[in-house]
């Protein structure tokens, strides 16, 4: 690590803050980021990027983020350092009017003209859930599949989110999706060095705000709450399974994921799930060898294809590469154990590509270790198949494999939440008619 | 004379008078894997931590003397411990007994790879959960039921985990894992069963597709667990195992005896320490896809006769000059009790068997099972011959 402590505890800081939120979290925030750095984060003062002018410089597609991220030394997109997850609800009853649909169509677009569109300024989507849409007569457009969220295993029993729409923000400035919220909803003057004119007050009732943080070192600086053991993690691991994940040959792009048809082309779909993780087995009673195998593979393991957190691995998690994809029941039976990532490999469409856009990051909401899993699909039902692959039943009775018994890494997560929305296109992104 | 081991451990052994009924093998003290009861630094207290094999250091905790290395691969551990009974329930079709002893030292399967868990400073208890079928006295070996410690009166979170199916020779198949208490005081301990992933023959189809959940209070006192009795075994390291241990479960864990099982005798081969007894049932029980015969094959651990679960299992029968080669799927059977088989339409007495092993039996394993159901050669035998 090239970090000196006070950095450390610096992006530390910074990560608490967000999960604090509110005007004292931002204050922190802006105080830490206006001290000078060895990691080249900005500087508030100085190189804070100001916001985008023209709408007509952004994609239609409100999920087109990957060119405007950073990309690793092996060509992965990297998904921003921390994230704020907004649910709220309409305070309307019925379909939402024009006025309010306006005004909340403004305060987006004066989002983006107060930060640059980037993953270094502010990225966010605005999500709309099958609850959302039942408010209208007439039913959503039969292009989009957006089913009621549900329980997607037998040994699962989730929450389902229903608030009527979701905003994802996203940067790799804490203060910027700290400020961003309170700029939405009218808690702020100024954002940026702008001043607040439009807002979503008023129109919606915000019903919960969840954070994480994906990035080297981030879960490692926040093994202090339970379900991970203390300093169990590694220390450059980006997630606190201590893997990489989001392979660029792994994820789905951001074409294949857009609905291409109907009043939502150039839309997509996003499910969001809250998982738990309860790792003291994982890093206290399974060795190296049995981790690599339950998130890669046996060949993964055997092999010794995993180089610490997987960097090593660049821009493939080597499922297709090895051919462990097609031998899931043949590991089961012979290996006695089959990995995450070679279920995961499955779960291909008709071209052989992968079905999801991952843009999950890790939690430490309420004190305990989770993963905010949320992803990309052109229809919800690709998202059931990816998650009926990772479950494994065809395998929970071959050879050594049980429900959950070396079935991947099942045994080490909980679905405690799920919630299905539509991210329209950018030009119906404020209140969409279903049709 | 007793390397490594702790001596807090024998302290309390020494003052300890109290003899128990029940007793429970494989605590980590005075066995001949010297240097696996050190504590290692930094780890969370009364938890544990692996060491993976294959490692100087994993291969130097298995067998660090030519004792060891010459122990037959079932062998009865060093000491044996005694156990509580925190509860037991009846839920759904299944009969769920909570018990504890001290906290304990095992090894977690994945694939071939092995990996130690060594006990840590601190103070804690090896909870257990044991399930069984209270109509006909099956144990269920199966699944990996989540867990929830908490704290009775604060209701705060202690632990939350999956624990691991295991085999001990006393407590047999069951459910466990250390898990390190605070302070003592009362606990409540959430135990859910996902539905049985076996298949479900017999008066048992349908029977275990539902999930369900069982709630015990668990009394945590350093009294009470100091007094756990632990004894030396004066035959430790010698072929053999630790008798079922006699408690108010009725079923011991074992299963049934050869006699006892449906269907014509086939013989009974043996490999990696464990026994593969043959049983062929004219007719398929409900729940196979056959009305033609069944090919039961009932893996058992050597004299105790507890199940074998998790394992990779292939039978190739030739009757008549024609070979066929199939997996054979694990199952649970009101008078087989815990076997792998698959229908054989052409199946017969005098046909030649033989049965591979593909993946170890993916169980965790307490002491005196570590060595043993890892490594099999093909098995071969000539049905009824025996």
């Amino acid at each position: 690590m090239t970090d000196g402590d006070r950095n450390l505890t610096r992006r530390e800081a910074l990560r608490a803050a967000v999960a604090v939120g509110g005007s004292a979290g931002l204050a922190a925030c802006l105080n830490l980021e206006s001290q000078p750095t060895e990691t080249g984060e900005a500087n508030r003062n100085t190189d804070r990027p100001d916001g985008t002018e023209s709408a007509a410089e952004l994609p239609n597609r409100q999920h087109a983020w990957n060119e405007f991220s950073r990309t690793d030394k092996h060509g992965n997109p990297v998904l921003a350092r921390h994230h704020v997850l907004l649910l709220a609800n309409y305070v309307g009853d019925g379909p939402v009017d024009d006025v309010d649909r306006k005004q909340a169509a403004n305060a987006f677009r004066e989002l983006e003209e107060t930060y640059r569109w980037a993953s270094d300024g502010l990225l966010f989507t605005v999500g709309y859930s099958p609850a959302y849409f039942d408010r209208y007569d007439e039913p959503l457009s039969e292009s989009v599949d957006l089913p009621r969220p549900a329980a997607l295993a037998p040994f699962e029993d989730p929450s389902f989110d229903t608030p009527d729409l979701l905003v994802h923000l996203a940067s790799d400035r804490a203060s910027a999706v700290l400020e961003a919220k309170q700029a939405l909803f009218g808690e702020l003057e100024t954002a940026n060095g702008s001043e607040v004119t439009e807002t979503i007050d008023g129109i919606v009732e915000l019903v919960d705000r969840r954070t994480g943080f994906i990035g080297p070192g981030l879960p490692a600086e926040h093994d202090d709450v339970d379900g991970v053991p203390d300093g169990a993690v590694p220390k450059d691991a980006p997630l606190f399974m201590g893997f990489k994940s989001g392979f660029v040959e792994n994820q789905a792009t951001e074409n294949s994921v857009t609905i291409t048809e109907g009043p939502f082309a150039g839309g997509t779909t996003q499910h969001l799930s809250l998982l738990r993780t309860e790792l003291d087995q994982w890093y206290n009673q399974d060795s190296r060898e049995q981790r690599v195998a339950k998130m890669f593979s046996a060949t993964h393991a055997a092999e010794d294809l995993v180089e610490g957190v997987g960097d090593n691995l660049g821009d493939s998690s080597l499922v297709s590469e090895t051919g462990v994809g097609d031998r899931v029941s043949d590991d089961a039976f012979e290996e006695g154990v089959v990995g995450h990532a070679q279920k995961l490999a499955r779960a291909r469409d008709e071209n052989g590509d992968p079905r999801l856009l991952r843009r999950d990051f890790a939690t430490v909401d309420d004190g305990r270790t989770g993963v905010h899993f949320l992803s990309l699909q052109e229809s919800i039902a690709d998202f059931i198949q990816t998650r009926s692959a990772m479950n494994g039943t065809d395998v929970a009775n071959v050879g050594g494999v049980g429900t959950k018994n070396n079935n991947g890494i099942l045994q080490y997560i909980t679905t405690v939440r799920r919630g299905n929305y539509l991210l329209p296109p950018r030009s119906k992104r404020s209140f969409p008619r279903p049709s | 004379m007793w390397p490594g081991r702790d001596p807090t451990r024998r302290d309390f052994i020494a003052m300890s008078g109290v003899a128990l009924g029940m007793s429970v093998a494989g605590c980590a003290t005075g066995d001949d894997a010297a240097g696996e009861t050190e504590t290692p630094s930094g780890a969370a207290p009364g938890g544990t931590e692996a060491t993976p094999e294959g490692t100087k250091a994993g291969r130097e905790n298995e067998l660090p003397t030519a004792t060891a290395q010459e122990r037959p691969l079932v062998h009865i551990p060093a000491h044996q411990d005694g156990m509580r009974m925190v509860g037991m329930t009846e839920v759904g079709p299944y009969m769920v007994a909570m018990s504890y002893t001290l906290l304990h030292d095992f090894w977690v399967l994945a694939g071939q790879e092995k990996s130690y868990v060594r006990i840590n400073d601190g103070q804690g208890l090896h909870l257990m959960a044991t399930v069984w079928d209270p109509e006909y006295n099956q144990r269920i070996p199966l699944g990996s039921p989540p867990v929830e410690v908490r704290d009775a009166a604060s209701g705060d979170s202690v632990a939350e985990k999956s624990l691991w199916p295991m085999l001990s020779q006393q407590m047999g198949p069951h459910f466990g894992d250390n898990v390190a208490f605070p302070d003592e005081g009362e606990y409540t301990v959430q135990l859910s069963f996902d539905p049985v992933s076996a298949r479900q023959l017999g008066e048992y189809r349908g029977r275990f597709t539902d999930s369900v959940d069982a709630e015990f209070d668990l009394l945590f006192r350093t009294d009470i667990t100091n007094n756990i009795r632990e004894r030396f075994v004066d035959e430790a390291g010698q072929a053999g195992a630790l008798e079922p241990m006699e408690t108010n479960m009725k079923p011991n864990g074992s299963l049934p005896g050869v006699r006892a099982l449906p269907g014509d005798h086939g013989g009974i081969v043996e490999g990696g320490a464990a026994k593969f007894v043959v049983q062929v049932l004219r007719k398929a029980p409900a729940g196979i896809d056959s009305s033609g015969p069944y090919l039961a094959v009932s893996a058992r651990t050597p004299y105790n006769q507890y199940p074998l679960p998790f394992m990779g299992l292939r039978a190739t029968v030739s009757s008549a000059g024609e070979e066929v080669r199939e997996p054979l799927k694990a199952a649970i059977h009101p008078e087989l009790g815990y076997h792998y088989g698959a229908p054989f339409p052409a199946i017969a007495m005098g046909d030649e068997m033989t049965l591979e092993v593909g993946a170890p039996p993916q169980i965790a394993r307490h002491r005196g099972y570590q060595t043993a159901f890892l490594e099999f050669d093909d098995m071969t035998l000539t049905l009824g011959e025996q």
